[in-house]
């Protein structure tokens, strides 16, 4: 019951937290690595996920991962699995965590402030993530429309004023590498495999082909926001980190009323809390199914503290998150694509078909 | 037991009050003893219809139908049997009858009480004005009056060891979700407390989160409120001795709604439900906002501002936090002061508190200008939503604290913590920030905007209800 | 759980704590900072960077409405532009904030002689400057332009953002901004533009209100010049109507033709091209093509200060094709063709001049660099 949310949360979810982590520092990261054909390299994987949103929709009719992997592979199967999951939601917090305490000393405070920043960042992603799925979910739908609001203000501000000639031409040089180099980048993607850990309401489930509808918004939704960034920057792309923050302060509504920038940042901020918070509950969650309840709030506060704590004392900038996400994205990509796959596999060899496993 | 010992017993229980009064008849050798309080009991009714009669009846008077026949009562009697349960219904305010071969007790209750008026915590401009009083039958009777359906349930309880309060759980058969009824029941049957002074103690218990900022149960005091939110499943709990009726499921939107609101044009009241939010809104994030643009995020201000904001604080000695920290208090003091003062100094007090903020200790330095100003909007921000004036203000003195600390950042992850916290409510099977998270988009109709009446053809889906529809046949 | 939630709020409680004593939160406030308004960057006489910067300076009192704003130049030196914020510092004993910083203006003599990427890059990423702030070079000393005396509505700095803002030629040229200055040092482009900004007058005027014996002064400003600057720093400056020359040919070969609309200013008096090619040693061989193009100015008859301005438009195409050294001529061929050019006898002089030297190296013709240069004159 705990970890059901309705079709339409699902929808807002895919579509508000895919992008966060994508409009920040990746797009100046990935330029570093294919110019201005970056945002072309950041559209590849999010095609490439679209099989694994087929292969997490499965398992979700099917029951779960829990349902599943108990079922099909017993209690120990799982609790591999779920260990595996515990270390890679929590590395993906870890760098989404070392990534947006960077964007906020750098554009919040004067100095690099650090501790007062992951302090109470990590303290308010560690409530978020002990909330249930139905308080994240919900979340969600409250800051959405305004997201949305401040996401459209970029995209039609900036289409006005970009020149689109600039991110041509298209793919010239060494295409083969640029277009595989977002996978490099794996540990930003891998969005709908906390879809894994939860399940849709039982009479929604009808409508899960909505969620294809969204992630096919979040992706034009994020390259809407790419391209002008790459448009704008041109060759300096790698240099300018806070790629959403920077797009909106061409956002000049009027001059009485000033720059769109503030109301931005302060919503991706709420918004990328969010995110942390998912992953973090993810942890929680492949935690409890791992061991017992109780336990699992054990393993999950430690974990908590392991993660703020590397961040504070060790990630104290974004260069050393860019080193780990970049050491660690052959695994993280396995676990991308394998985990959901293999847990569609299972279980169509060994329930019953399409109908649903009843939990 | 003879009727004499038995007296004997209920005086003793009693404590021989000085109000007990104490009627005899002796009819044809046996004895009969009418009981009662002073002040609780209508006397001449009661001259009129018991004791006249009694007093005239030649007779014996043995048995309750006998009695029953002789007087003209217009209420129920109910046998009771010992002196203990008889004085337990005396000290209650009812009549009691002790015979020889039976004794029974009656309800003639007068109480004074006052007159329904509008209440003041509800006023309207255009709209009904009675509101509910402090005695639980002339409530129930103001309901009666809205609601005249054979299915509005009234189901009567007690609570409270010394107060013995009648506490009524009202809700419209066919339409109240009969689980949730059960539950309110269950969870006022299980209250031991000594005494229920107000509805509000009843309300705590029924809430689950006990250390919230914000109230889970709603009130009112007016019928006609507690009429319509019946009509759409919600349950009344009306406890004796209070004006204040408690009304379950309750919804966070519920506040920014207002009866004015159904008696107006439609757009005009979509329009006064936003400005209440960002009056809300304002109240709590102003303060803090004016904190962290001057001292952490200044970047944010434009260049005017900030020359106006050098101008006016440039010479006070206070740091930008601790003069707002202080503002503020000092507005909640005024606040309280202007509740508790007697009358007739409240004028000269105003006055004080206005010059004293308002012109000198601004011209002297001490304050600057715009903190006084901010304090001031923020203020009557708060009573835009009064209800939740007491959450909100402690919510604007939080911030402010977070915003002294790490600026809009700080701003930022208070907003996460709370609204993280508040969409978790889920008393009673509702989710507090319905129809907004989760969504229902059907409950839109009458959130935050308001459609027309004619719009609203189904029960709200956010409060488990029985019967959806509304208008057209009843199915 | 009723035992974890007392932990919580300990553990709550120690944190409150140490973000009061971490976070730095009393330290400063708005009257801590030096804003800066306008900043000036000129060479000092010893040859270090001199930083001139207009901070805004108020007279505030207890009673609002009476006040008065001033703007005060404070200068500070040093070898970066750290050590000149730092003398700021310490002369002001205020935290200098560009965050309201409208305009930078670098003088023309710092610009011909220092690269501005570095200054640049550290205002962008160090500093809260906005990365729209109005970014030009000016004629003379750069600290001339900052005014310590007018009102807000009319302070210099403001006045070039303003100019900026309504002259849409330099819009299309250069935005002029921070911004724009530093992406284009990333671009490959051989030339890039600011606005220079002339300091035509200074006025000063009596007190025009009675009573009033305080006098005013104006600065007159004009921005019809740019600045060009070439791979580090500024070669030469270019008067209002090569600017429109400039930024016309360049919208028109960005297009890849080179048609005049109807509605141009220009008419076009000759257009031609050469080319030249010369094999190398190594077998490959560079080609060359000048296209010279004559315009005249349909506004008015003002001739050119300059003749044949010209300015490269540079392209290098790396064929890495099969086919032969045929069919990466035939490419050539395109790209001339793309310019509205007839075919030449590019490849007839190229084989009458390097024949031989073709046919003996033909493993080594994997490689043609076309340089494609423009030379544009205004008569």
């Amino acid at each position: 019951m705990t970890k059901q949310i309705t079709i339409r949360q699902a929808f807002i979810m895919i579509l508000l937290l895919t992008p966060v982590m994508k409009i920040d520092m990746l797009p100046s990261y990935i330029a570093g690595m294919s110019g201005r054909d970056g945002w072309l390299t950041m559209l590849v994987p999010m095609l490439v996920e679209f099989s694994v949103l087929g292969a997490v929709i499965l398992v979700n009719m099917r029951g779960g991962l829990d349902t599943v992997l108990t079922k099909a592979i017993g209690n120990w199967g799982r609790r591999i699995v779920m260990f595996v999951l515990i270390l890679y939601f929590g590395l993906q917090a870890l760098v989404y965590s070392n990534e947006i305490c960077e964007s906020i000393s750098q554009i919040w405070f004067d100095q690099h402030d650090w501790v007062p920043v992951v302090l109470p960042f990590g303290l308010v992603c560690a409530y978020v993530g002990l909330k249930t799925i139905r308080g994240i979910a919900r979340s969600s739908e409250i800051y959405f429309w305004l997201f949305i609001a401040a996401l459209f203000l970029a995209v039609f501000f900036n289409t006005a004023n970009t020149e689109y000639s600039n991110i041509l031409p298209v793919l010239s040089g060494n295409a083969a590498d640029k277009l595989t180099a977002g996978f490099k980048a794996s540990m930003w993607y891998g969005d709908y495999l906390p879809f894994l850990l939860l399940k849709i309401k039982d009479g929604d489930t009808r409508k899960i082909n909505w969620l294809w509808l969204a992630g096919v918004l979040a992706a034009v939704w994020t390259m809407a926001l790419c391209v002008p960034f790459y448009a704008l920057y041109r060759g300096a792309a790698s240099e300018i980190p806070n790629a959403l923050s920077r797009l909106m302060a061409y956002v000049i509504v009027s001059v009485e009323l000033g720059k769109a920038d503030w109301p931005a940042i302060i919503l991706w901020l709420i918004v990328a809390i969010l995110k942390v918070g998912l992953a973090l509950w993810c942890v929680r969650t492949s935690a409890e199914s791992m061991t017992k309840r109780r336990v699992g709030i054990w393993v999950y506060m430690a974990v908590v503290i392991v993660i703020y704590g590397i961040i504070m004392f060790f990630a104290n900038n974004i260069h050393v998150g860019y080193r780990i996400g970049g050491a660690f994205w052959i695994p993280v990509a396995i676990i991308q694509y394998l985990v959901p796959f293999f847990a569609a596999l299972i279980s169509g060899l060994r329930c019953n078909g399409r109908e649903m496993v009843k939990e | 037991m003879f009727a004499s010992e038995k007296k004997d017993n209920i005086v003793t229980l009693l404590g021989n009050c000085f109000d007990l009064e104490l009627r005899e008849f002796d009819l044809g050798g046996d004895k009969l003893y009418v009981l009662y309080l002073e002040g609780s009991t209508d006397k001449e009714l009661l001259s009129e219809q018991v004791l006249r009669p009694i007093g005239l009846e030649p007779g014996k008077i043995d048995t309750q139908e006998r009695f029953i026949e002789v007087t003209f009562l217009p209420v129920k009697v109910m046998p009771v049997d010992t002196a203990k349960e008889l004085s337990r219904h005396i000290a209650l305010g009812e009549v009691a009858v002790v015979a020889e071969n039976f004794s029974l007790t009656f309800s003639l209750r007068k109480v004074a009480m006052r007159a329904v008026t509008e209440p003041p915590t509800a006023t309207v401009l255009k709209g009904p004005r009675e509101g509910f009083t402090e005695e639980i039958r002339s409530n129930i009777s103001l309901l009666r009056r809205r609601l005249r359906c054979s299915t509005l349930r009234l189901d009567k309880m007690q609570a409270g060891r010394y107060s013995q309060t009648d506490i009524v759980v009202a809700y419209i058969d066919g339409i109240a979700s009969k689980k949730i009824v059960k539950k309110i029941k269950d969870k006022i049957s299980g209250i031991d407390i000594d005494g229920i002074i107000d509805s509000s103690y009843i309300g705590k218990f029924l809430e689950e989160k006990t250390y919230s900022l914000f109230r889970q149960v709603g009130t009112t005091e007016k019928p006609d409120i507690l009429a319509a939110k019946m009509l759409e499943g919600r349950i009344g709990i009306f406890v004796d001795g209070s004006p204040i009726v408690l009304t379950l499921p309750f919804l966070f939107v519920e506040d920014v709604q207002n009866s004015n609101d159904y008696f107006k044009r439609d757009v005009r009241a979509a329009f006064i439900r936003i400005i209440r939010m960002l009056g809300g809104i304002m109240a709590v994030f102003l303060p803090a906002a004016y904190i962290a643009v001057q001292e952490f995020q200044y970047q944010i201000l434009p260049i005017k501002f900030i020359i106006t904001i050098l101008n006016t604080t440039s010479a006070t000695p206070l740091s930008p936090t601790i003069e707002m920290v202080f503002v503020v208090i000092l507005f909640e003091i005024i606040n309280e002061t202007s509740i508790r003062m007697p009358k007739y100094v409240g004028m000269a007090v105003s006055l004080v508190g206005a010059i004293v903020l308002g012109e000198t200790a601004v011209k002297a330095g001490i304050l600057s200008s715009p903190a006084v100003l901010i304090t001031a909007l923020s203020g009557l921000g708060l009573y835009c939503i009064p209800d939740e004036a007491g959450s909100f203000s402690m919510l604007r003195i939080l911030f402010l604290g977070l915003a002294g600390i790490v600026g809009m950042y700080g701003i930022v992850v208070g907003i996460v913590v709370f609204v993280a916290y508040v969409v978790c409510f889920n008393e009673f099977e509702t989710p507090y920030t319905a129809p907004y998270a989760p969504g229902v988009p059907e409950d839109r109709k009458d959130g935050i905007f308001k459609l027309a009446l004619k719009e609203m053809k189904t029960r709200p889906r956010s409060i488990p209800n029985i019967n959806k529809k509304r208008m057209g046949t009843d199915d | 759980m009723k035992w974890l939630k007392s932990k919580y709020v300990v553990i709550a409680a120690v944190l409150v704590i140490v973000f009061v004593v971490t976070s730095g939160s009393f330290k400063l406030t708005l009257v801590d900072r030096a804003i800066i308004v306008g900043l000036a960057i000129d060479e000092a006489e010893n040859g270090e960077i001199e930083l001139s910067a207009q901070i805004i300076v108020t007279i505030g009192s207890g009673e609002s409405g009476t006040t008065s704003d001033t703007f005060s130049i404070v200068k500070g030196t040093g070898k970066t532009v750290i050590e000149g914020l730092s003398q700021i510092l310490s002369k002001r004993a205020q935290f200098p904030s560009l965050a309201h910083c409208s305009a930078v203006i670098v003088s023309s003599s710092f610009a011909e002689k220092y690269d501005l990427k570095p200054i640049v890059e550290y205002l962008l990423r160090n500093t809260k400057i906005e990365e729209n702030t109005v970014f030009v070079c000016s004629e003379g000393r750069a600290d001339e332009v900052l005014s310590e005396e007018i009102s807000i509505s009319i302070v210099s700095a403001f006045a070039i953002e303003k100019i900026i803002a309504a002259d849409k030629n330099f819009q299309k040229m250069s935005k002029g901004t921070l911004i724009e200055y530093y992406v284009s040092r990333y671009d490959d482009k051989p030339f890039y533009i600011l606005p220079y900004v002339k300091l035509e007058e200074i006025v000063t005027e009596p007190g025009n209100s009675v009573g009033s014996e305080i006098s005013s002064t104006k600065r007159i400003l004009s921005m019809d010049s740019s600045a060009c600057f070439g791979k580090d720093t500024m070669v030469l400056t270019l008067d209002k109507k090569e600017t429109e020359m400039i930024n016309f040919v360049k919208k028109k070969f960005s297009k890849g033709i080179f048609e005049l609309d109807k509605d141009t200013a220009f008419e076009l008096i000759e257009k031609k091209a050469t080319a030249g090619c010369e094999m190398t040693e190594d077998g490959s061989f560079n080609a060359e093509v000048e296209i010279v193009i004559q315009l005249l100015s349909m506004k008015d008859n003002n001739s050119v200060k300059k003749e044949n301005l010209t300015f490269e438009v540079t392209e290098e195409q790396i064929a890495q094709l099969e086919g032969g050294w045929e069919q990466r001529l035939s490419d050539v061929f395109e790209k001339c063709r793309a310019y509205g050019l007839d075919a030449f006898g590019f490849y007839d002089s190229l084989s009458k001049k390097e024949g031989d030297k073709m046919k003996e190296h033909p493993d080594y013709l994997d490689k043609i660099t076309l340089k494609t240069t423009v030379k544009v004159s205004l008569v």
